[in-house]
């Protein structure tokens, strides 16, 4: 079903990187697990720096420290890896999105630190986020409280097997052939739409599934 | 209501994401009028936990090497010297600051005595070049560390801890006997030389640089 003209993929996917991973842990072979270790850090950086991107527009996290968050976030993934006894990578795309927040928020926090400090020491009297458009310490608090609370929400997958068949059928189509991988024109063909029915649709599906997600967990 | 605008943007990101693309999520948010940003990015991130992974092609998978964190988390996954000893560096560059500068922050930082400067400038040394177990590094030493080089505690513990020796298999606990037939000799020579480390001169005790990074976490 898949239609597309891009030149050949390498063909891995994250959860097969994951996979072999924890097999090759579990042996005890070592540059098996090295090899699958970097594989994986390749296929899951485009979703980490995307998650960062968004976190970091809520908190205010500048462009230029973003590096050192899709960093971090990247040398959690491989903690978490490391110890990996879950059963699918949608745990690990939830873990990207909350500790991509929350690193976020720890770099805020830093910043907030360093203000506090300078002010400290030429005696001016500089409050966190009173003057810079940057969240008050309340709102840092507030907001990591509200991602500590989904700390423990796992398994994406679990979810989605839940969630999609509640999509009304085009809704659905237009999601599982998103995730399947297939180009908008082939699912314009399928369901006998236009582009901008498509466009609709696929916000439709992913306002549904945000409200079920919501629910779920 | 969402704009048609808001709507193709979402749709653009996942086809582009789709065809392994690499789409950034800031040129999406960005073709959208302001007040639909948060939806829009509340829309991705749920497209972002739940989607696919892409179809790289070789070329693609080979640019994502190329990007400096991936390239730098990578080369610490096959390295035993581990991400401390790429990280203190570029961190030092990018306050302008020499391995000297920082041993001083530190000795200050940490209420050393000023002595104790070219023994911390060594170690710091060590770690850069991948000579020193960055695991045995205590919370203080880190905590200071981060202070100087404006950073965070929990990142440089992170960095600390990932080496391709993390990677190695544990070795089994316990000890393992086999029932080799000149095994007596072994043990007889094994005890010679526990016999004379036993009755040689206790080695100095560790002091307070010692302690910050040879002494572990909780030093």
């Amino acid at each position: 079903m898949r239609t597309r003209s891009d030149p050949p993929s390498v063909g891995h996917t994250d959860e097969e990187a994951l996979e072999r991973f924890v097999a090759c842990r579990d042996a005890g072979d070592e540059d098996g697990a090295k090899l699958a270790a970097k594989e994986l850090v390749e296929l899951v950086h485009d979703r980490i720096s995307g998650q960062v991107a968004i976190a970091a527009r809520r908190t205010g996290v500048p462009q230029a420290e973003r590096d050192d968050v899709v960093q971090e976030v990247h040398l959690s993934v491989i903690g978490a890896v490391h110890d990996f006894r879950g059963s699918s990578m949608g745990e690990l795309h939830n873990l990207i999105k909350v500790v991509a927040h929350r690193r976020c928020v720890d770099q805020i926090r830093k910043r907030v630190r360093q203000r506090a400090d300078a002010g400290h020491l030429d005696g001016t009297s500089w409050e966190p986020g009173e003057d810079d458009g940057r969240p008050h310490q309340g709102e840092i608090d507030a907001a990591w409280e509200q991602h500590a609370r989904t700390e423990e929400r796992s398994d994406a997958k679990a979810f989605l097997e839940w969630a999609v068949p509640q999509l009304d059928r085009r809704q659905r189509v237009v999601w599982e052939r998103d995730a399947e991988g297939v180009d908008a024109e082939a699912i314009c063909v399928e369901l006998r739409v236009t582009k901008s029915n498509l466009y609709q649709l696929r916000r439709r599906a992913n306002v549904k599934l945000q409200s079920l997600y919501r629910e779920y967990f | 209501m969402t704009s048609p605008s808001s709507a193709k943007a979402l749709s653009d990101f996942i086809d582009a994401w789709n065809a392994g693309r690499r789409p950034r999520v800031d040129d999406y948010l960005d073709r959208v009028p302001e007040p639909e940003r948060d939806e829009l990015a509340d829309q991705l991130e749920l497209w972002l936990e739940l989607a696919p992974t892409p179809d790289f092609s070789a070329a693609t998978r080979e640019a994502i090497r190329a990007e400096p964190v991936v390239a730098r988390v990578q080369a610490a996954i096959e390295s035993d010297a581990g991400l401390l000893a790429l990280e203190l560096p570029r961190l030092r560059e990018r306050r302008s600051l020499s391995v000297h500068d920082v041993a001083v922050a530190l000795v200050s930082g940490l209420a050393l005595a000023s002595e104790d400067l070219d023994r911390t400038e060594d170690y710091l040394e060590r770690v850069e070049r991948g000579e020193h177990d960055t695991t045995k590094l205590s919370r203080r030493l880190l905590d200071a560390l981060a202070g100087a080089l404006g950073s965070t505690t929990e990142s440089l513990r992170a960095a600390a801890t990932l080496s391709g020796a993390a990677f190695r298999p544990s070795t089994a606990g316990g000890t393992l006997f086999r029932a080799d037939p000149d095994a007596g000799q072994f043990v007889e020579a094994d005890l010679d030389a526990l016999t004379r480390a036993a009755m040689a001169p206790a080695p100095e005790a560790q002091d307070e640089v010692d302690r910050l990074f040879c002494g572990g976490w909780e030093a």
